[in-house]
C-alpha cells in the first residue's frame, strides 16, 4: 500500500493535471486499472494465502533489486526503500511455508495443493507489457523477463527447505494471461502504469517537496 | 543567527508521533539542513517506513516548531535514498526505547545475527535470557520476544 502510494505521487507528478497520489486508486475508472491476476485470486484458505505472498513477494524482492540501477533516480530510490520493506515481507511468507510444509500431513497437502493452484498465475508476473517493453530498452524499467531464474531459485529453496515439491512439469508451461486489465490497484499497477505515462515524457521533474 | 546548531537544538523537541520518546534525532530521520542567505531553511527527512503516514505530521510538527522559533521560511523535502537503517538511531535514543519497554537494536546491520542467535537484553529486568517467541510482533520491525527470568513479553526493534 505505502509503496504504492510512494509510485503513485511520482506518476501524479510525471502526469501533471493536477494528478496526485489518491487520482490513481480512487478516480481511476475500472478498466484502467492493470494488476497481476495471481492477486485478483478470491480469499482462499491460509495455505492459498501464505503461497500468493510467497510467489509474489519473491516476485517483488527480485524486482525491486534490478529496479534499483534504474536510470530514473527517483524510481531507484523507491526501489532501495522498498527492497528492505519486502525482503520482511519475504521472510515472513517463507518462514510461513516452511512451518506448514514440514508441518503436520493437512498443512502439507493444503500448502502443496495452493503451489500447484497459483503457479499459473506466476507467468504473466514475467512477461513485460509493450510500453513496458520501451521503458526496458530505455533503461528505466526492470526486464523482468530476466527475473524468472532468480524467481524460480529462490521459490526452489524455499520448497526444498519446506520439504514441498517444486511443480517441475509445469515450468514453462502455459499460464494464464490478463494482468494489466483487471480493477485492484497493487504496486505493480501504478508502476505499468507509470510505464504509460512515461512514454510520452523526455524530462524527469525534480523530486517533489512535501 | 540562525546556525545547524540551534535548528538542531530545535529539532530534538520534535518528537516521533509512532513513539513519543523519541525524537526525530533519536530516530536519524533529519539526513540534511541547509540555511541560506536569506535565513530561509531547507530540512530533508527520511521515512523509516516507505508511505509512513506519520511522516508529514512529523514534516508540519517541524515546520511548527521551526516557525514558533522564528523562523520565517521552512522548506520540507523527503529523502529516500540512501534508505533509513536502524545504524541511525542515537544511543541515547535507544536508552530511551529500552526505558519505553521496547528493546531497541543491539546490531549493527553489517554485523547483525541471525535472529535465532540475537541475544536481546529484557527491557523490564535487563536479564540476558530471553527468547524469541516470533520473528513479527506488533509491527514488521519488531520482533516478539519472551523473558525466561521475569517471564514478560516484550517487543525488540529489529536490525535493519
Amino acid at each position: 500500500m505505502a509503496q504504492q502510494e510512494v509510485f503513485s505521487q511520482y506518476a501524479g507528478l510525471l502526469e501533471g493535471n493536477g494528478k496526485t497520489e489518491n487520482s490513481y486508486p480512487y478516480h481511476r475508472d475500472v478498466r484502467s486499472f492493470y494488476n497481476a491476476l495471481l492477486l485478483e485470486m478470491p480469499k482462499g484458505n491460509f495455505a492459498e494465502t501464505i503461497v500468493k505472498s510467497l510467489f509474489f513477494d519473491a516476485f517483488q524482492y527480485h524486482f525491486y533489486t534490478a529496479l534499483q540501477a534504474s536510470s530514473d533516480k527517483q524510481l531507484a530510490a523507491i526501489a532501495e526503500k522498498s527492497l528492505k520493506e519486502v525482503s520482511y515481507h519475504l521472510k515472513f511468507s517463507s518462514e510461513w511455508a516452511v512451518r506448514l510444509g514440514d508441518g503436520t500431513p493437512e498443512s502439507k497437502e493444503k500448502i502443496q495443493e495452493a503451489i500447484y493452484t497459483y503457479w499459473d498465475y506466476c507467468g504473466e508476473l514475467f512477461d513485460p507489457c509493450e510500453s513496458e517493453k520501451e521503458m526496458i530498452a530505455s533503461g528505466v524499467a526492470v526486464d523482468i523477463s530476466l527475473l524468472k531464474p532468480l524467481w524460480e531459485k529462490t521459490i526452489a529453496d524455499t520448497l526444498q527447505e519446506a520439504t514441498l515439491a517444486y511443480p517441475l512439469s509445469k515450468e514453462n508451461a502455459w499460464f494464464h494471461k490478463g494482468a494489466k486489465m483487471a480493477f485492484i490497484p497493487n504496486i505493480l499497477d501504478i508502476y505499468w502504469l507509470k510505464c504509460n505515462i512515461y512514454k510520452s515524457r523526455t524530462q524527469v521533474p525534480p523530486g517533489k517537496a512535501i | 543567527m540562525i546556525t545547524k546548531e540551534s535548528i538542531l537544538s530545535i529539532l530534538a523537541q520534535v518528537s516521533d508521533p509512532e513513539v513519543p520518546v523519541l525524537s526525530i534525532l533519536d530516530l536519524g530521520i533529519v539526513r540534511d539542513i541547509q540555511i541560506h542567505d536569506d535565513d530561509k531553511v531547507d530540512i530533508g527527512i527520511t521515512p523509516t517506513y516507505s508511505g509512513c503516514p506519520a511522516m508529514s505530521m512529523i514534516a508540519v510538527n517541524i515546520k511548527m516548531e521551526l516557525l514558533a522559533h522564528g523562523l520565517k521560511q521552512v522548506n520540507i523535502h523527503e529523502v529516500l535514498s540512501p534508505a533509513w537503517t536502524t545504524d541511525w538511531m542515537t544511543e541515547e535514543g535507544k536508552q530511551k526505547l529500552n526505558a519505553y519497554g521496547i528493546a531497541p537494536p543491539q546490531y549493527n546491520t553489517a554485523n547483525n545475527p541471525h535472529e535465532r542467535d540475537a541475544v536481546v537484553p529484557c527491557p523490564l529486568c535487563e536479564s540476558k535470557d530471553t527468547v524469541l517467541v516470533s520473528q513479527f510482533g506488533s509491527t514488521a520491525c519488531k520482533a516478539l520476544y519472551k523473558c525466561n527470568s521475569c517471564l514478560e513479553p516484550f517487543d525488540y526493534f529489529k536490525c535493519h
